[in-house]
């Protein structure tokens, strides 16, 4: 998966859920979670246990997902370059402050604050500027921002500087009135990266693995609308196996099969014939769906049949050697415990052979070849003709 | 043979295969069909087809985990450990590199790469007791494995990775739920720990119930053939043949093997051993500078009154060490800097009784610190920065040097950060940051700390020295190490006629320590038995002796013991080191083909 696909993932995930999308960049996305995606995601339990039973409004959390960390980064250090967030004023040179310092993250990303904007233009941030180099490279806005306007909205305060140096005019205008700005929300959001392999996506994949996983769908057709006669549907049974070959090694197959209820036919890239189809839960308006023959059920076990039979064609050398592996190292074990009993005092000899037997067992653990069928998801499909890319006049 | 069921969910493929339908769905699925619902989201059910598909992991023996991490970017020779060890060896080996080589990353990988094939999900760490948070954490920043360090007992059954030290796994309670519990992958750091069959840290280890093993050491020989014999037989029992088959195949004595070609070839089946110098695998050099500095008259006048000091109370307290200890500290805190020995000696002076005539005395001392306007030092270092114009750590054993060094160098205009092992997590980080970004010096207490790389700086400033030469190399360990692509240069700071004046001639002109490869040091102090008593033996000497030429006599001593302990431990091992040697050679010129 590419930061491409994995932003295009998640943000679908995001709306499924509903929740509500505050800010989209090109690398990165902060959104405000609904209910629903706070409980799958932030393991908040307790807190939802007191929302429950208190009945209070709940306040969900909200992140910023990093999808592409370097773009980020190289966005956030032209946003915040001309303040030196990360320097503060004097506490920690000296280690005289007890206050705890930002953390690393939060001072890249909010450079808002009053403390900010003081060193941006007070004498101490024009050394520690100077070593910054998003203000040496000069390019970024933040740090013209803040010069110009500096000196110029003297009587706004420092505040007002600073957030004018983040690119917010609209703010600054209101700081120039009120003199301070709140600190927006967003400034104490925790971040997230979500690259390939991150734990965050590794959590949402198996959040929508548990929540669709069933399901039952008719096709949508405008075209049917303004036809006079109802459109007759047939049904079909999709099914995604996931297959798994293992030994000591592994490797994974899909199978999307589809199964016609009504004649037995049976389709292979079932989901990817679905997806330029428009699809509802609710039964169209002038639509029927034809009788079957079928139960789910029957269906279900002549796809194993089937799933069965193309695994059988399959070249099953790799299963052979695991076999011979495994035939290698019990041999390989056995003149080992053989040696071991034979010399061994009579009794120590119910230890031993108990390790030997646990050693056997860890053995045919590890190498024994296996095929393991399992099902990702299914439901029933109830469409307009075959699927198939085809039926184009649908769309 | 019956023929097989048509709803049979276990059905033979091949003779030797079988295929499992897992039905464990069906029931809900026929809930939700005889109700008619509730049916889940459409988007929701692609998108869980999308995550499958994108978790798919399509060959057999390529290597997934490089994708997953998202900073972390292995060695060559970490990669290629990995790959033998998944597919030549089975995921059951011996990482036997050279210390500094990345043991960690290489267990990291292999871990990774089964974790996320779906073929491990429950993982024991078990690792010596001041590691178990480091691991932790770098299974998590660069792996992103959710390993947690075992606290509770619940967590043994809870949690999927956990990281444990081995003392506490075989003590009651935990051992029986560890015992009950089979592990797909089992790592066992510093195994060179269960070199002994007899002792109950190798039974529990050998009784676990495991899928896949590494055992991670630097030394899988230390003394004897017959450790490696029992670390193999823990990992594979019989790779070697049995204990008799062993020894009249390949012991001549217990240091000196034979049959040694087909030895390695055995041992190439199970061990891998990267070495420093190896293709791809090299370390820059080290420059050592000594810097002998004299005191000024006021200083040399407190160190002469602490020194007197110091030498009466060890006389009256008739050659007990242990409270002797912390007024040897006074000695050493003045060669550091005045602000060093100012806080102890009014520390001490507070705890002595009102009535004590040491109190005079003490505060007598007190007073001479009054008298210093200068650091000898601090104007070296700065001078030291000002020629070196680039990154420079700065270590010191005490806190209040380092808080002088940091007022003093702001007051040159150099910006400077502090690192302490106090510091919380989030602070530490911050700060390497700070020094990373922004700064030019970092001035640190603690070189111990775990996980600070300081590849980036190859300039490092000993203001004094520790007396344990473990704690010397860790500092040093912090810069020149592996990603380090500049000479490292070392600074030492000494003051004429101090004992530091002695410990820097015996670290640097007795043992050599400065140039010893890393890691190598404590290999030899391991050898030696000398771990813990090195530093009383100094504080022996300084204190007994009368005057500079007997302390020197009998630092030459301790030297010599050293040099002479290590050659014979070298001599000792030296059939041993060649086998290993060999094994290694054999990697590289296999690993060497292959690219």
């Amino acid at each position: 998966m590419n930061t491409k696909q994995i932003q295009r993932f998640v943000l679908k995930y995001l709306e499924a859920t509903g929740s509500q999308i505050i800010e989209k960049g090109h690398a990165h996305v902060t959104v405000k979670l609904s209910p629903e995606a706070d409980r799958e995601l932030t393991n908040r339990s307790y807190y939802w246990n007191f929302v429950e039973r208190t009945g209070v409004e709940p306040e969900t959390m909200t992140f910023t997902f990093i999808f592409d960390p370097e773009a980020h980064q190289a966005a956030q250090t032209g946003i915040g370059g001309g303040q030196p967030a990360g320097l503060p004023p004097s506490g920690a040179p000296t280690l005289g402050g007890g206050a705890a310092p930002p953390t690393p993250g939060a001072a890249g990303a909010g450079p808002t604050g009053p403390r900010g904007a003081h060193t941006g233009v007070g004498p101490t941030g024009g050394s520690a500027g100077a070593a910054g180099p998003g203000a040496a490279g000069g390019s970024a806005p933040g740090s013209t921002g803040a010069a110009a306007l500096g000196p110029a909205s003297a009587p706004a305060g420092a505040p007002a500087a600073g957030t004018a140096g983040t690119g917010q005019p609209s703010e600054s205008i209101l700081g120039r009135y009120f003199g301070f700005v709140p600190t927006s929300p967003v400034s104490r959001v925790p971040q997230d990266v979500l690259t390939y392999g991150s734990r965050r996506l590794e959590q949402i994949f198996a959040v929508v693995r548990g929540k669709g996983r069933f399901i039952r769908l008719f096709e949508d057709l405008k075209a049917a609308r303004s036809v006079p006669l109802s459109q007759g549907y047939s049904s079909w049974f999709g099914v995604n196996f996931k297959v798994q070959l293992a030994c000591d090694m592994k490797r994974d197959e899909l199978h999307s099969l589809g199964f016609d209820l009504a004649t037995g036919e049976i389709v292979e890239q079932f989901h990817d014939s679905l997806t330029g189809r428009r699809l509802t839960p609710k039964l169209p308006v002038n639509v029927h769906v034809l009788p079957t023959r079928f139960t789910p059920a029957k269906a279900m076990i002549l796809l194993e049949n089937y799933l069965e039979k193309v695994l059988r064609r399959y070249d099953h050398t790799w299963a052979e050697q695991a076999a011979e592996r495994l035939e290698d190292e019990l041999r390989r074990i056995d003149e080992y415990y053989l040696d071991l009993l034979k010399a061994a005092d009579e009794s120590l000899r119910p230890d031993i052979e108990q390790q030997y037997r646990n050693r056997q067992q860890e053995i045919d653990w590890q190498y024994r070849p296996r095929v393991t069928a399992s099902v990702i998801n299914c439901g029933i499909f109830h469409l307009q003709g075959r699927p198939g890319p085809a039926i184009d006049e649908n769309r | 043979m019956r023929k097989p069921d048509q709803t049979d969910p276990v059905r033979p493929l091949h003779d030797r295969l079988q295929l499992h339908f897992d039905r464990s769905w069906q029931e809900e699925w026929e809930a939700r069909l005889d109700k008619n619902g509730p049916w889940d989201d459409w988007t929701l059910y692609q998108l869980a087809y999308e995550a499958e598909r994108a978790s798919l992991v399509s060959s057999f023996d390529e290597l997934q985990c490089l994708a997953h991490l998202g900073q972390l970017k292995p060695m060559g020779h970490q990669i290629d450990t990995a790959r033998k060890v998944l597919h030549e060896m089975r995921g059951r080996a011996i990482l036997a590199d050279e210390v500094g080589l990345g043991k960690t990353i290489e267990a990291g990988l292999i871990l990774k790469e089964y974790m996320v094939r779906g073929l491990v999900r429950k993982a024991l760490i078990l690792v010596p007791a001041s590691l178990v948070l480091q691991w932790v954490r770098e299974l998590n920043q660069k792996f992103g494995i959710p390993a947690a360090a075992q606290k509770k007992e619940y967590m043994w059954r809870q949690c999927d990775v956990i990281v444990a030290s081995i003392d506490t796994a075989k003590r009651d309670p935990h051992r029986d739920i560890v015992m009950g519990m089979e592990y797909d992958m089992l790592i066992v750091d510093e195994a060179h720990k269960l070199k002994n069959k007899k002792t109950t840290n190798y039974k529990f280890i050998n009784e676990l119930r495991k899928k896949y093993c590494l055992l991670l050491t630097a030394t899988p020989i230390q003394n004897d053939l017959g450790e490696l014999y029992n670390l193999i037989t823990l990992l594979k029992p019989g790779q070697l043949g049995g204990q008799g088959s062993f020894q009249s195949n390949f012991v001549v004595d217990k240091r000196i093997p034979k049959n040694e070609d087909q030895l390695q070839q055995e041992l190439s089946k199970v061990m891998i051993r990267n070495r420093r110098g190896d293709g791809g695998i090299s370390f820059t050099k080290r420059h050592v500078n000594n810097f002998l500095l004299t005191l000024s008259p006021e200083e040399q006048k407190l160190y002469d009154g602490v020194t007197n000091f110091v030498k009466g109370r060890y006389e009256e307290s008739q050659g007990q060490l242990s409270s002797i200890l912390s007024l040897v500290t006074l000695q050493r805190e003045v060669c550091s800097s005045r602000d060093a020995v100012f806080v102890s000696l009014v520390n001490l002076f507070k705890k002595t009784a009102e009535d004590s005539p040491l109190r005079p005395r003490i505060w007598e001392l007190v007073e001479m610190i009054r008298g210093i306007e200068a650091n000898t030092k601090g104007e070296k270092v700065i001078e030291l920065i000002g020629d070196i114009k680039e990154k420079v750590i700065i270590f010191t054993e005490y806190r209040a040097s380092q808080e002088y060094l940091l007022n003093f160098l702001k007051s040159h205009g150099l910006t400077a950060v502090p690192y302490r092992g106090g510091m919380n997590r989030g602070k530490k980080d911050w700060m390497m940051d700070l020094f990373r970004n922004r700064a030019q010096v970092l001035v640190a207490t603690e070189a111990g700390g775990e996980g600070i790389n300081l590849q980036f700086c190859n300039h490092i400033v000993n203001f004094d020295l520790p007396w344990n030469p473990m704690r010397v190399e860790q500092r040093i360990g912090r810069v020149h190490r592996l990603g380090q692509e500049k000479d490292v240069h070392i600074y030492n700071l000494s003051t004429k006629g101090t004992i530091e004046e002695h410990i820097l001639s015996l670290l640097h002109e007795k043992i050599n320590m400065f140039e010893l490869v890393i890691g190598e040091l404590d290999v030899i102090l391991e050898r030696m038995g000398k771990k813990a008593t090195l530093e009383s033996d100094l504080l022996k000497v300084l204190l007994e002796s009368g005057n500079d030429d007997e302390i020197r006599l009998k630092l030459d001593d301790i030297g010599r013991s050293f040099r002479g302990a290590m050659e014979e431990a070298d001599e000792q091992a030296a059939p041993l080191k060649k086998v290993m040697d060999r094994m290694a050679d054999k990697t590289q010129k296999k690993a060497g083909s292959r690219s």
